[in-house]
């Protein structure tokens, strides 16, 4: 019963699977589509609780037992309150009842660059063409750095009014924060004076940097394993070398530039033979994916099932 | 030199030398910022959920479920009909959906070891599923379009350079494939076939391998740029 029934359920579920592929009449579409974008995604939602339920389980007895490194699981435990929470209640656009953004009104200019956030939902963008301020939704100011300036209403009234902008934005930014003179090279310095803690800001101040710092330290973990990796000990590991060497050396401009015929020869290598071998494997996964999948379907494989009573 | 003045873009600094530091030993900063990174993750993927699925699958639906009861009286909200006049349990606002709802509650049995082996449904409905609509797509993306595309077709007949790396392909993966066919031994025919076939598979491994350390050197010059530039100001 406890092993019997979650397999015949899901080799029902399978075989529908199977009909919703090669029927193509409406009414098993409408179902399989009804089935695949709403009720499995739904069933599948769920699986967050489980994650997370293990998370927070596993930090928790962490910290019960004062197991090793116990401190930091309240680093993680407090991080995901404080993410769930802005997200949550803030939206993941700052949509959300709860305030994210926070800020004064003009902040800051800087040789023609001006910062100017203030009511983030009221704001309107606009282009340094006048014309374009008949619009006030849709155009991006276009300046040399390609740094957008966005206003909210009120400051697009008065620019409206003020055909300088550079000027007027100036003269706003300056009623409210003085202009910063950076000590070292005593210029002036753009500066927000806006404060974000919306999920988005979550997202590209913490999981971006952290996330591509991670994935970019693994270049020097590889090096070092290349390295005895890829000592010449036969002829296959000689190719592996070359072949590796030549596809780094080619996406590199100055080696490009200097050697003649180097971005050929590594454009050949992933065209030919890596199409070939990749194609090989690609096949034989396929194949091997297809009968993994029956052997799921008809009960051989019940890995699934974990262990635990029958 | 400008340094940054922004919160975020100082914060993002810090966890980048934080995790870093992993370069030099295992140490407290990386530690924090790798525990911080977890929790911030999850927190997000709950958020995105809650908006990209649990709010326009289960709240929409259900409130509107409500209000059709509200107006319309109770069976309304589970009796809807389509336009073909049938039975349309799937009809946006109907109390139906409480039915996967349900279903996907078993995952929480986990928790209940009593009753834990009712997690097996919802695995199994999705196992079953996903499982059986895979097989057609891998069948196809992975075996009967690769062998498609390795067999000669009029266009490379073209120029001669095109045939010669035409047949190249062609022979190289059925040595690859070949050298991958382990039920019979390699000798005899097969095995000047299988040799060529390890090293077209050498080949293909270092290609992957020396795309793989660019990409992440290319990261890694991301992040310094990252350092110098928006963070430091040292870089124009």
């Amino acid at each position: 019963m406890k092993r019997r029934l979650p397999m015949a359920i899901m080799f029902l579920f399978a075989i529908w699977g199977g009909i919703s592929v090669f029927v193509g009449k409406t009414p098993v579409k409408e179902f399989d589509n009804l089935l695949r974008n709403k009720l499995l995604m739904i069933v599948g939602a769920f699986a967050i609780i489980l994650g997370l339920g293990s998370l927070i389980f596993h930090h928790t007895q962490k910290i019960k037992r004062r197991a090793r490194f116990w401190q930091y699981s309240y680093i993680t435990l407090f991080a995901l309150l404080i993410t769930s929470f802005i997200g949550l209640f803030g939206g993941v656009r700052g949509e959300g009842g709860l305030p994210t953004i926070f800020g004064g009104t003009v902040l800051g200019a800087h040789e023609g660059l001006v910062y100017a956030f203030t009511d983030i939902k009221e704001k309107a963008s606009f282009t340094a063409n006048p014309a374009q301020f008949a619009d006030p939704t849709k155009a991006v100011m276009e300046l040399p750095r390609e740094i957008p300036i966005e206003f909210n209403r009120f400051q697009a009234s008065l620019l409206r009014q003020e055909i300088e902008l550079r000027n007027t934005a100036l003269r706003l930014s300056q009623q409210v924060v003085p202009p910063m003179i950076s000590p070292v090279s005593n210029q002036e310095v753009p500066y927000k004076t806006d404060f974000k803690i919306s999920l988005q800001a979550l997202y590209e101040g913490i999981l971006v940097p952290c996330a591509s710092t991670m994935f970019a330290m693994l270049a020097f973990y590889m090096c070092s394993a290349a390295y005895r990796a890829f000592r010449m000990r036969n002829l296959h590991a000689g190719i592996l070398l070359v072949s590796s060497f030549i596809v780094m050396l080619g996406q590199i401009p100055l080696a490009t530039a200097y050697i003649p015929g180097l971005h050929e020869l590594r454009q050949w290598i992933l065209d030919v033979p890596n199409l070939a071998s990749k194609r090989g494997i690609m096949i034989g996964v396929g194949l091997g994916a297809s009968a993994t999948s029956f052997k799921i379907i008809l009960g051989i494989e019940r890995a699934w099932l974990g262990g635990g009573d029958e | 030199m400008h340094i940054a003045t922004d919160f975020w873009t100082w914060v993002a600094a810090l966890l980048t030398l934080a995790i870093l530091s992993f370069l030099w030993d295992d140490n407290s900063f990386y530690r924090a910022a790798e525990h911080l990174y977890i929790g911030v993750a999850n927190g997000y993927s709950i958020t995105l959920i809650w908006y990209n699925v649990v709010v326009p699958n289960m709240i929409d639906p259900l409130r509107g479920a409500a209000h059709v009861v509200s107006e319309q009286g109770f069976a309304a909200a589970f009796f809807t009909f389509n336009e073909h006049n049938v039975l349309n349990p799937y009809h946006d606002n109907n109390f139906f959906i409480i039915i996967p709802m349900m279903v996907g509650a078993l995952y929480v049995t986990r928790f209940i070891p009593s009753i834990s082996w009712m997690i097996r449904i919802p695995i199994g409905i999705t196992m079953g599923y996903y499982t059986a609509i895979s097989i057609p797509a891998s069948f196809k993306a992975s075996i009967v379009r690769q062998l498609e595309a390795s067999i000669l077709s009029r266009s490379d007949f073209d120029s001669a350079w095109v045939l010669v790396y035409g047949l190249l392909i062609f022979v190289t993966t059925v040595a690859t494939l070949i050298y991958f066919f382990f039920s019979a031994e390699h000798k005899g025919v097969l095995r000047p076939i299988s040799n060529i076939g390890i090293l077209t598979v050498m080949v293909g491994f270092g290609a992957s391998f020396g795309l793989t350390v660019m990409a992440r050197i290319s990261l890694a010059i991301g992040r310094f740029i990252f350092i110098f530039k928006d963070w430091l100001g040292m870089v124009q």
